[in-house]
């Protein structure tokens, strides 16, 4: 115990003197009258959270107190930059935690080197890409879920007046110990995939683009050294801005094909498809745009592919379905008031049923200058299950900078997946006052009636965070329901939490 | 119980040390909406401030700050300042952009950010609306982390002392 902690105290230790000598250098050399792009700029970023949680399906068993800490440390001077991220994950009470995956005391997580000119840029190392609108490839980071993908490998992009082109080619390294408290298991963690491709667009008028997009993947196991499974993507993509001035156009389709061995035979796999379209008419305080999805068998891990849910809910297929939305909003004249309603019609392969959404709202101000957001939908998959939400968020200013924060949220949801129906009924209420731009602090509540007795009804929680310059620390005690959670269009169940959070990130 | 302590000293300790060192704003480079690309080495000039607004179309505080930048800020010409905006709209609501700007009537030079990588430079809490005021030497002088109406004046202030420095220097 002492030893590792001793390592953590000698780790942030070390930086700190690291980041001292850089911040010397930088002051000599722009004492020395350098030009601006000649000096080194350092930064960097310290995150540590302290959790103390209980396992949810053990509730009266001993909490497991968990230290994670990161840091990124990114220097540059001129067009050329490196940045390196290495984190550390100590289990503080090793008589009650025996989970050995948990402890990782030095992980390097990411390494970039990347050279910036005005027409090409070159990435080694580690780096996010995301190829069309991330239908056949999204490598990025999510930090409710603790995701972060990236390219290990080498990415160039050349982009000329009217050309812009990438190539990339490397293996997905994925984070090994996110910081996050629903962090969820990555799917890339204990794999081994390569990926090699590109994509290319080119200005054939004014604000109009034609390109492709293409990508090969193959994956081996760990313990092997031949590789088992390969994927092919490819497609075109156009777009078109400012048509008839206020109309934007953007469509994208694709294809998937591959193979994989069984039985030391090699097995083609299913042909899919992945197209994705929209077209957005915004004339004065009007907004109407069409969406339109169609996935079909398009089945690959790395993706991102636009789900046109966005509002909620429980998108967890992406590979399989079809759909198409109208989203309409007017602002009123006061600038201060606007309306939207957006209906979607879709078709899910998978659980072969129609699927239906619509969603009304609205954003105001009344009494006094309390401004008010709400929401409210209905998501229906006939004979399978449906799902009503609301949503009510409003901020009531009080004192010069100071505020209140409301919010209540309710989502009713019946499953009736298998032979026994069930309904998840998830209440969330929160209320934080915002005693300035650097503090504020508030109370939680979760009531969800619907769960068993051994996982609870009621769920209490006291946060505070707070700023000062480059430090922000956050704070929150008790529990949370866990749940379906949703993050730029990406839905996952996380577990109840019920312990101590404590966390901070310093910018250096 | 030592645990804990031990814990509380390297946090204080980072607490410390990030008063003794001033934030340089990293470099970044982007595409314009419209066309074309900008960087910060090519937006920062001489003897000006730069204002750097994170903005994305979903984000209602961030619409009303937009409008206090082009109704307040971009309106006052005897400030030294330049004003650029990055919209870190994802590939999901990408299509969004061009519409909020005509909708919010969004005059300031836009980049697009769909990945993040300026973002996630700037702002690791990833929080909208973010802004942050850089001096010509590529210092951050301010941030700002949320809407607050009386920005306009502590960015006024931040500049004025600013410029007090440098004619001191």
């Amino acid at each position: 115990m002492r030893t590792k902690l001793s390592l953590v105290v000698l780790m942030a230790l070390s930086f700190l003197i690291a980041r001292s000598v850089l911040a010397e250098t930088e002051a000599t050399l722009e004492d020395s009258g350098a030009a601006t792009q000649e000096k080194i700029r350092v930064t960097a970023t310290d995150h540590l959270l302290v959790t103390n949680q209980k396992d949810p399906s053990n509730p009266l068993g001993n909490a497991t107190n968990t230290l994670t800490h990161s840091d990124t440390v990114r220097a540059e001077r001129g067009p050329y930059s490196l940045k390196i991220e290495f984190s550390n994950r100590v289990p503080l009470d090793a008589k009650t935690n025996q989970n050995s995956n948990v402890k990782k005391l030095f992980t390097l997580e990411k390494a970039t080197a990347e050279a910036e000119y005005a027409k090409f840029d070159v990435k080694l190392g580690d780096s996010y890409q995301e190829l069309g609108k991330g239908l056949i490839l999204s490598l990025y980071r999510d930090d409710v879920f603790g995701i972060d993908n990236t390219l290990q490998g080498a990415a160039i992009r050349y982009h000329p007046s009217g050309l812009d082109t990438t190539l990339i080619a490397g293996r997905v390294n994925a984070v090994s110990a996110p910081l996050a408290i629903n962090a969820v298991p990555s799917p890339v963690i204990d794999r081994n995939v390569w990926l090699a491709g590109g994509q290319a667009k080119v200005e054939v008028a004014s604000e109009t683009k034609i390109g492709g997009q293409y990508l090969f993947a193959i994956e081996k196991p760990l313990t092997s050294d031949n590789f088992d499974r390969s994927w092919y993507e490819f497609g075109p993509s156009f777009s078109k801005d400012g048509l008839f001035d206020t109309v934007d156009v953007y469509a994208e389709t694709n294809m998937i094909t591959g193979q994989y061995l069984f039985a030391n035979k090699k097995i083609p796999a299913t042909l899919g498809y992945g197209s994705y379209g929209s077209a957005t008419w915004s004339p004065d305080r009007w907004k109407l745009k069409v969406e339109v999805k169609d996935y079909r068998s398009f089945d690959f891990d790395f993706q991102r592919p636009p789900t046109l849910e966005e509002d909620v809910v429980d998108t967890s297929n992406l590979n399989n379905v079809s759909g198409s939305r109208l989203y309409v909003e007017r602002k009123l004249e006061d600038n201060k008031t606007s309306i939207h309603g957006s209906t979607l019609v879709g078709y899910d392969r998978n659980l072969g049923s129609a699927l239906y959404h619509g969603v009304v709202g609205s954003k105001f101000e009344a009494l006094g200058k309390t401004q008010f957001e709400v929401k409210t939908g209905y998501r229906w998959m006939p004979g399978h299950n449906d799902l009503a939400h609301a949503s009510v968020v409003s901020k009531i200013r009080t004192f010069k900078g100071q505020s209140i924060e409301l919010s209540a949220t309710k989502q009713k949801s019946n499953i009736k997946l298998n032979v026994l129906p069930s309904v998840v009924d998830r209440n969330v209420f929160s209320v934080y006052y915002n005693f300035s731009e650097r503090w504020s602090g508030g109370i939680g509540y979760e009531y969800v009636p619907s769960n068993t007795p051994d996982l609870g009804n009621h769920f209490f929680n006291v946060n505070a965070s707070l700023k000062r310059g480059d430090i922000t620390g956050r704070v929150m005690v008790g529990q949370t329901s866990g749940g379906t959670v949703c993050s730029g269009g990406v839905c996952r169940q996380v577990p109840p939490f019920s312990g101590a959070l404590v966390e901070s990130i310093v910018v250096f | 119980m030592r645990a804990q302590w031990k814990i509380a000293l390297v946090f204080c300790a980072a607490l410390v040390s990030s008063s003794v060192f001033s934030q340089v704003a990293p470099s970044f480079q982007g595409d314009l909406v419209g066309g074309g690309s900008t960087s910060l080495h090519e937006v920062l000039k001489p003897h000006r401030a730069l204002l750097l607004c994170f903005w994305a179309s979903w984000c209602i505080p961030c619409m009303e700050e937009m409008k206090l930048v082009n109704e307040k800020i971009m309106a006052d010409h005897s400030l030294p300042l330049d004003i650029l905006s990055v919209n870190v709209d994802t590939s999901e609501t990408s299509v969004d952009v061009r519409p909020a700007m005509r909708l919010n009537h969004i005059a300031v030079p836009v980049i697009l950010d769909p990945q993040h990588q300026i973002f996630s430079k700037y702002h690791e809490d990833k929080s909208l609306p973010f802004s942050v005021l850089i001096n010509s030497n590529g210092q951050i002088l301010q941030s700002f982390n949320g809407y607050h109406e009386e920005m306009f004046q502590v960015l006024k202030d931040a500049i004025a002392k600013e410029e007090t420095k440098a004619h001191a220097n």
